[in-house]
């Protein structure tokens, strides 16, 4: 979604606020913008496209020590450069810049205009809208804002955040004001950092690693005012609030390429790492530590959407196969539309970002309805991690690509712990399950390693992606256990080549899948364990017949395959709950590419978004 | 100035354990051989240096990113295919920003600070040189006075004049690198092989003698390095590691972070002990033994002069001593090694080395009561079953169920 960043106190702004929009062009990329309070007016730049064109036009900027800056993904109006922020006000004293969704934006805008008959609205965003409303306060409460105290000033600003409904994080900057930027934040994630001279704000933490320390985290609904000097900080009610600064979690270099061509190419050959680093403290011979289950449930809610949905059900096959405990998986949007599911029920939220508004919504539900709340998170310092009674933190570091990958692994690994976890407490999972289950995961970040490195596989995976690269249409299929990384597969491809493919369980093909079927089409067969491993190459067998193209992942010791498939490709043998990581790789680097081979940019797949905060 | 690091090559000799890794990242000391190379190079005044990779690469920028947490500036360039020694030079030097002169150094090899800095005082054109056993698997330097007469590279036995060799640490000037593209350009891929054309034509390079550099070719120099570096271990246990009040931990021992040493171990320095391991109860771990992150050794098993590398679980009452542990291996209970003098004769060479025991790769499964015959070499993945006395070389992938 939108990113905002802002620097106060330091006399080379411009190069910072570019530098905190490339670390935030991830979470949009429509067109983006910078506004400098210096001297006598405002000083904007705004450009549609990619960062790089936003560049030359603020190369010669005079210096200033105060400004905002923005990247866009469009929701409210087309990415034009009247749409892009900073938004001005009426009398251009006033820019704003805004990540969220004004809910009541037409009736704020009818407002507006029973105040100022002529006003022209500059652009279709409902952004604009709260630069216009301060502006009509500082009228109607007469104030000069040349001169104006900082308490006449936040007094206007709090008249205005009453107003808007919806979520919004927000940052404004005003004429001959270069002193501070006020601020606000409410379902919108925001953080702030203040070393006694500078001090900035980000949409996300990846944007100020480096450049500071510490920072704090507002809660909903906090705003309040970022001077030079210090920060001031009140809740929804108008209470100055002390917030505690809390050290960074993550360190510089793990959010820049470091000789990759791309983020996604770093970020799954990070995940032997993230495998490392999510089990460590957590996984032992004799029990599942470092975590809690806040009590022992009867039935099992998980929410998430897009990958962190794929996940979930992985997360669902290892609870119920292990613990016995049933589990409803529900997309986060549509959770609210179920029925209440009785007490017992443990809900659980699953999020890399821990802002993606579709599941705060739902963990928020949950929380109304009474429920307990279990949150796998990667960024630890999210609204998601501090609103759920219990966090299972995946350690993954940042995830910059908008294709999530390395951060899959690690929600898998916490839905695989919680499994256990909970079969531990139920008594279905044993000790020796465990120690043997441990041996195996202990040699997982090796085994990545060497099927990362395997050249047999890579040439595989050319040859595998020859088969798609002309074509439309694709499809993934499993069964059990690889259910969720046919699901995955298929969302990976679609998100960064722009392929048309579905997943679906082998089951499924002939209740409808099997008529798409022609010459050629390519099918991705993701092998599962035991009886339903035969079943699935009685479906491999099926497409084939069919003229398609079957590619084959299964692992070394399986020797069933090679009969039934145009391609095979052989990942080391582990355990069986752990075998899908190891198949989901593969997905990814078949994805990736053929995204490639496409000339796909797949960092930044075309109408999408890193985290996505809004409904 | 700005330095050039051939990182590219594989490290065949070394077998399974370069299956997922190259060479210059296997952890020796608890650290990837090219790291303990640029934290000497972060003792010199370079700042900048060129990383050249191949084989395994994506490796290399995982670990070592922008260079930021290493205080070094890192840049990166693929080696296209296997062009030689030069090929992966000039591959390099598309990096190098108008220095007037560039520091070459081999990934695979150890050199010291003290060292580099002694060749970067040299004016011109300079050459770290060292004694080496076998000079037949080297650039044979003669020498006239403290400059290069000549070099030989790997020259047959018999024709050996002389035990100085290249370290493969140059300093050279822009004009000597260009001449070196040309003779590149028309087929010649050795860098001695032009730098002797250009010192007959009056090139003159100034060498430094040096006694601290290592090069690592054969899986026993691990060993070998591995204890060279532990050297440098001070006794630092970590304030997250859980160390049972009755172990014995004397000298120098490193203990990393989360690590958790139970009761009645006795650990005996220099000994590494990385992150995250779990040791004993009544392990003993004595002198020039690396431990790397995640490994679990066992009650009752003893460890002696050994490289145990990542992830690896030694069960319950194992004896292993001068042995190479690669990453992942699982030892069952009751494993023996036996160390003793070997002899091995690879490519013509004969090589004695005085203590040897058991070498694997990747991921091997020695199960319950295997005894290992000394110099005894497993490629990755080998599994062996219960009770055998395991002797000799077995290949990645191969089983040993009945008698050898």
């Amino acid at each position: 979604m939108c990113g905002i960043f802002g620097v106060t106190g330091d006399s080379s702004t411009t190069e910072l606020l570019i530098k905190g929009l490339k670390r935030m062009e991830y979470r949009g990329y429509d067109s983006s913008g910078i506004c400098l309070v210096n001297g006598k007016k405002l000083i904007r730049k705004r450009a549609v496209g990619p960062l790089s064109n936003l560049e030359p036009l603020v190369e010669d900027l005079p210096n200033s020590e105060c400004g905002i800056a923005h990247t866009r993904w469009a929701t409210h109006g087309a990415p034009t450069k009247e749409n892009a922020h900073p938004h001005f006000s009426r009398d251009s004293k006033i820019a704003v810049v805004h990540n969220g969704i004004i809910e009541n934006e037409v009736e704020l805008r009818n407002k507006i205009k029973l105040i100022d008959e002529g006003i022209a609205f500059e652009s279709e965003t409902d952004s604009e809208l709260v630069a216009h409303l301060l502006s009509i306060e500082f009228e109607n409460s007469g104030i000069d804002i040349k001169k104006a105290k900082e308490e006449e000033i936040l007094s206007c600003w709090k008249l205005v955040l009453d107003k808007l409904e919806g979520s919004f994080a927000l940052a404004v900057v005003i004429n001959g004001r270069n002193d501070f930027i006020l601020f606000a934040r409410k379902f919108a994630p925001l953080i702030i950092s203040h070393d006694g001279e500078r001090g900035i704000l980000a949409s996300d933490v990846s944007c100020v690693v480096g450049l500071t320390e510490e920072v704090f985290y507002l809660n909903e609904g906090d705003w309040g005012i970022l001077t030079n000097s210090e920060v001031q900080i009140f809740n929804v009610d108008g209470e100055f609030v002390e917030v505690e600064a809390k050290k960074l979690e993550w360190k510089l270099g793990e959010a820049e390429l470091g000789g990759y061509p791309t983020f996604m190419l770093k970020e799954i050959y990070e995940q032997p790492r993230v495998v490392r680093d999510c089990l460590r403290g957590r996984l032992s011979r004799d029990k599942i530590k470092g975590f809690s289950i806040p009590f022992n449930p009867r039935l099992l809610r998980i929410v998430g959407c897009g990958t962190a949905y794929n996940a979930g059900l992985l997360a669902r096959y290892y609870i119920e196969q292990l613990s016995k405990i049933p589990v409803i998986l529900d997309h986060a949007h549509e959770f609210r539309y179920g029925a209440p599911s009785g007490p017992k029920s443990l809900v659980i939220g699953i999020s890399q970002s821990g802002e993606t508004a579709d599941t705060l919504a739902a963990i928020e539900a949950a929380q109304e309805r009474g429920y307990p709340t279990l949150g796998i998170v990667n960024v630890e310092s999210s609204t998601i991690a501090r609103n759920v009674d219990s966090l299972l933190g995946i350690r993954a570091g940042p995830e910059i690509g908008v294709a999530s990958t390395k951060a899959f692994t690690g929600q898998v690994l916490g839905g695989l712990l919680v499994a256990m976890k909970l079969g531990q407490l139920s008594k279905t999972f044993h000790r020796e399950d465990l120690s043997y289950f441990d041996r195996h995961a202990r040699m997982l970040p090796t085994s990545m390693e060497r099927m990362l490195n395997d050249q047999n596989i890579k040439t595989k995976l050319w040859e595998a992606q020859q088969y798609f690269v002309d074509k439309n249409h694709a499809f993934f299929l499993g069964r059990n256990t690889s259910y969720p990384i046919a699901l995955e597969g298929a969302l990976k491809l679609k998100e960064i080549s722009y392929i048309h493919a579905e997943g679906y369980a082998g089951g499924e093909l002939k209740h409808g899948p099997l008529a798409l079927v022609e010459e050629g089409t390519p099918i991705v067969v993701i092998a599962s364990e035991g009886s339903s491993h035969k079943k699935l190459l009685g479906n491999a067998r099926e497409v084939a017949s069919r003229g398609a193209k079957v590619i084959f992942i299964t692992h070394q010791e399986d020797d069933l395959a090679d009969s039934h498939a145009d391609l095979v490709i052989k990942v080391p043998r582990t355990h069986d709950l752990l075998q899908p990581l190891l198949y989901n790789i593969i997905c990814q680097l078949l994805s990736l590419n053929i995204a490639e081979e496409r000339g796909c940019n797949v960092d930044r797949p075309r109408n999408l978004a890193k985290s996505v905060t809004v409904e | 100035m700005q330095a050039i690091i051939l990182a590219g090559g594989r490290g065949k000799r070394l077998g399974g354990l370069t299956d997922s890794r190259s060479k210059v990242m296997l952890p020796l000391a608890g650290k990837p051989m090219l790291e303990w190379l640029l934290h000497e190079l972060e003792e010199t005044k370079i700042k900048d240096v060129i990383i050249v990779h191949n084989y395994a690469g994506e490796r290399i920028l995982t670990h070592f990113g922008s260079g930021r947490n290493f205080n070094l500036n890192i840049t990166y360039s693929k080696q296209q295919s296997d062009r030689g020694t030069v090929g992966s030079l000039i591959t390099g030097l598309s990096l190098v920003e108008h220095d007037d002169r560039v520091l070459i150094l081999n990934g695979d090899n150890m050199v010291d600070s003290k060292s580099i800095n002694s060749l970067l005082k040299i004016k011109g054109d300079g050459l770290l040189v060292s004694e080496h056993n076998t000079p037949q698997n080297f650039g044979v330097i003669k020498l006239k006075g403290s400059t290069v007469k000549s070099i030989t590279e790997k020259p047959d036995k018999d024709q050996i004049r002389s035990r100085i060799v290249s370290t493969g640490v140059w300093l050279l000037s822009r004009g000597v690198i260009d001449k070196i593209k040309l003779d590149f350009e028309e087929g010649q891929t050795e860098l001695s092989t032009s730098i002797s054309k250009q010192i007959k034509d009056g090139l003159k390079i100034e060498t430094v003698r040096t006694e601290n550099w290592h090069d690592v070719d054969h899986p026993w120099d691990l060993n070998k390095l591995n204890r060279y570096l532990l050297k440098r271990t001070q006794r630092n246990i970590s304030k997250d590691a859980e160390i049972a009040d009755n172990s014995t931990i004397d000298g120098d021992v490193y203990i990393g972070d989360g690590t958790i040493i139970h009761a009645g171990c006795v650990i005996q320095g220099p000994v590494h002990i990385g992150e995250n391991c779990e040791i004993g109860p009544l392990a003993v771990i004595t002198g020039s033994t690396s431990i790397s992150s995640g490994c679990r050794i066992g009650p009752y098993t003893r460890i002696r002069s050994s490289l145990i590398m990542g992830e690896v679980q030694i069960d319950s009452n194992c004896s292993i001593h001068h042995s190479i542990i690669g990453p992942a291996t699982s030892l069952k209970s009751n494993v023996e090694v036996d160390a003793a003098s070997v002899d091995k004769i690879v490519r013509n060479t004969h090589y004695h080395i005085r203590r040897l025991g058991l070498v694997t790769g990747e991921a091997c499964m020695l199960e319950q009561g295997v005894i290992c015959a000394p110099g005894t070499m497993l490629g990755s993945q080998v599994y062996v079953s219960r009770r055998i006395q395991l002797e000799g070389e077995h290949e990645t992938g191969s089983r040993v169920i009945g008698g050898t």
